[in-house]
């Protein structure tokens, strides 16, 4: 399976989708859209995700659809993982087109830090949104 | 007559170097890409006070504290929103029967707002935004029985 991901990625995708870069400064999710096109029924959207607190922290990716419900997708990097402060780390989805020619997704990433609080706490959740289009 | 021959056959020769260097121009483009982020970092969590009546667990009551968040964004467009918990992630068995959960923010810095609800989403501008937020949680019939309580509000950075 991992094989033939990559194998879909490094072929046929990963040409085609525009507005990524890895020159983000220290950021919780960048970039915050992107637009994907492919032929495939399936795409591939990269993020970027960081820790921006000054101790370890547990980062959790989910997906979501347009209307904020969850999705799974064919394959996922990085999902649960501890992040070094000011870790950056590129997170990869595969996410079919689900019979339609044209997808919004919600990549989100959320940190609940611990600062001692009594009560209440707070998750950040930061969520990248992608436009992928099937080419047909 | 011999001079203004070679007068003329000098400037053709120049005009035809001249053409020549201008052809060799090219243009050198640099390209350089920014991405549009946002960065949520929370400063510091909140504290719960209880009404007299015990029927309120809030940070805007007596000994509670409002949670503070810093919002980073370099681009247009990326909005805040906060959510309401559905539940206390910590608490006694009944701690949700008959409660209700509402969240409110301020913000200051680069986006200046004062108590919206939770529910509504604000556009944030370029730079950081300070993002204090209240949570309260209410009975609506009975009062919270003694126990430690615990909640959690999502605060969201998205482009809608």
């Amino acid at each position: 399976m991992r094989r033939s991901v990559k194998h879909i990625i490094s072929a046929s995708v990963l040409p085609l989708f525009s507005g990524i870069s890895f020159l983000a400064a220290a950021q919780s999710v960048a970039p915050m859209t992107q637009e994907i096109r492919g032929f495939n029924s399936q795409f591939v959207a990269q993020v970027e995700i960081s820790n921006p607190y000054d101790s370890p922290q547990k980062a959790n990716v989910r997906v979501y659809s347009s209307d904020w419900l969850p999705i799974r997708p064919i394959y996922l990097s990085n999902a649960n993982r501890i992040l070094a402060p000011n870790q950056k780390v590129i997170v990869t989805a595969l996410i079919p087109f689900a019979r339609e020619n044209h997808r919004v997704v919600y990549i989100c990433n959320s940190i609940t830090p611990r600062m001692g609080g009594v009560g209440q706490s707070y998750r950040g959740e930061v969520c990248g949104k992608v436009s992928a289009q099937r080419l047909s | 007559m011999k001079s203004i021959k070679l007068i003329t056959l000098i400037g053709v020769a120049s005009a035809t170097f001249s053409v020549s260097a201008s052809a060799t121009d090219r243009d050198v483009n640099f390209r350089g890409l920014i991405n549009n982020s946002c960065s949520l970092v929370v400063l510091n969590d909140g504290l719960l006070g209880v009404s007299a009546d015990q029927t309120v667990l809030s940070s805007k009551e007596s000994g509670g504290l409002q949670g503070r968040i810093s919002a980073v964004t370099n681009g247009f467009g990326n909005t805040i929103e906060i959510i309401s918990p559905s539940g206390f992630t910590v608490g006694p068995p009944s701690a949700d029967v008959n409660t209700i959960f509402e969240t409110e923010y301020s913000t200051s810095g680069g986006t200046v707002l004062s108590n919206l609800l939770g529910v509504v989403v604000s556009i944030l501008g370029i730079g950081t935004t300070t993002i204090d937020i209240d949570a309260t949680a209410t009975k609506t019939s009975g009062t919270f029985e003694s126990g430690a309580y615990e909640l959690t509000t999502v605060v969201r950075c998205v482009v809608p």
